[in-house]
């Protein structure tokens, strides 16, 4: 069963709702699971991503991720939005993995992969000064503790709402917005103490 | 002055959003706009926050190698059929089970159960011949009762002449006893080993004792 965009339905598409989706799904029509993939994937990578810090892990936790939710679609109630359960099962998997492998530290970003992935559009000084920038803000992030980090990485770069990010978390908001202030503040000192707050 | 001033920790706290200028009602806007315009720590913080988020928006990090989202749909499907089929065969083994248990233990108490016959069968064989003796003893009393009821003399007949014959048969009887006489012998050890018992008290009892005993048995229909 492997369907590609080839076989997808022509009643459902990337623009359906969720709730279309998921009564696709249960309905039987599994390329409804393939557009909640399409969709959601380059999010849910990109969260689990800031968190392990690391392409390979990312890469089989969101897999894992999205296998979870095949299984368990059938038994989703609705009782919250779509994404904020993937972005709830994605958080505490990487939260998982992380305990496993007691990543609580700086793992710094390859900068072999930074090159790789450079635009080729670019020139080389340009490409070189935004791959440092990509690394240094990449090893502040990883440095904060676990729950600034989730917190940063849901609000700044998903551009969440404190509520949804709540819901996912089960925090209250206050603490929230302590959080993603207090990794601010930690980010910023990484920033001196490394003295890249020069080129700030 | 304006009432309902918000804590200074939560104007605080919501310094970045106010950079960032998301989620921030307009009353909280006013708020931290009149305490830039009044408090220089206040505004130095809020430097700080402006000046890291300028240094990292529109600076796109931990991005997936080239090509990874267009090959993640088939892998993940891929995951999830082999997963399936590991879940299918764990179902069938758990599902055969369910039978196999059963029925291995059906087999196995009939296994128990005939090698335990067999057991039974080979152990019983002396009292199989104890089961001939018995009934060729009772033979016998018929006999030695018919030679007491013909002549009086013979009342002092010895045990041993009708302990004797029955020791002779006992060895004659088992040769000619048929296999079904096996099986039956099973069923009346207690009985056997009850009728021996009064034959060795008959033997232990004195001669008028026994004479007794015999005018007894004539009288009854036993």
């Amino acid at each position: 069963m492997y369907i590609t965009e080839n076989y997808l339905n022509l009643n459902l598409n990337l623009e359906s709702n969720d709730n279309d989706l998921i009564t696709g799904f249960l309905n039987g029509e599994n390329t409804a699971f393939n557009y909640i993939v399409l969709k959601y994937q380059k999010r849910i990578y990109s969260v689990i991503r800031k968190m392990v810090q690391n392409h390979d892990d990312a890469d089989d936790i969101t897999q894992e991720v999205f296998v979870k939710l095949y299984g368990s679609l059938k038994d989703f109630r609705g009782e919250s939005a779509l994404f904020t359960y993937l972005y709830k099962m994605a958080v505490n998997y990487s939260l998982n993995h992380l305990k496993r492998n007691k990543i609580n530290r700086t793992k710094t970003v390859q900068v072999e992969d930074i090159h790789e992935i450079s635009s080729k559009d670019k020139n080389y000084d340009t490409v070189f000064d935004e791959d440092l920038k990509t690394k240094y803000i990449s090893d502040a992030v990883a440095g904060l503790p676990e729950q600034q980090k989730i917190v940063f990485s849901l609000k700044f770069y998903d551009e969440m709402t404190y509520n949804e990010i709540s819901e996912i978390l089960n925090k209250p908001v206050g603490t929230l917005k302590a959080n993603y202030f207090h990794a601010f503040n930690k980010i910023r000192e990484y920033f001196e103490k490394n003295k890249i707050h020069q080129s700030i | 002055m304006k009432t309902n001033y918000r804590s200074n920790d939560e104007l605080i706290f919501s310094l970045p959003d106010y950079v960032t200028g998301t989620e921030l009602e307009a009353a909280v806007r006013e708020q931290i706009e009149e305490r830039l315009n009044n408090d220089k720590t206040f505004y130095a913080e809020y430097m700080k926050i402006k000046e890291t988020y300028n240094y990292m928006k529109d600076v796109e990090t931990d991005r997936a190698p080239e090509n990874y989202f267009s090959s993640l749909l088939p892998r993940i499907n891929e995951r999830i059929e082999s997963e399936s089929t590991q879940k299918s065969f764990w179902h069938y083994l758990i599902g055969s089970w369910k039978i196999a248990v059963p029925a291995l233990t059906v087999i196995l108490l009939i296994v128990i159960f005939n090698k335990s016959d067999k057991i039974e069968n080979t152990n019983g064989v002396p009292g199989i011949n104890h089961r001939t003796e018995i009934i060729s003893a009772d033979s016998n009393i018929k006999e030695s009762k018919e030679v007491i009821t013909n002549s009086e003399e013979e009342k002092t007949v010895s045990t041993e002449t009708v302990i004797a014959p029955v020791k002779r048969k006992t060895v004659t009887t088992v040769k000619k006893e048929n296999l079904s006489m096996l099986s039956e012998s099973i069923f009346s050890e207690s009985e056997e080993e009850e009728e021996f018992y009064y034959e060795d008290e008959f033997v232990n009892m004195n001669e008028s004792e026994q004479n007794e005993l015999i005018n007894n048995l004539k009288n009854t229909k036993f």
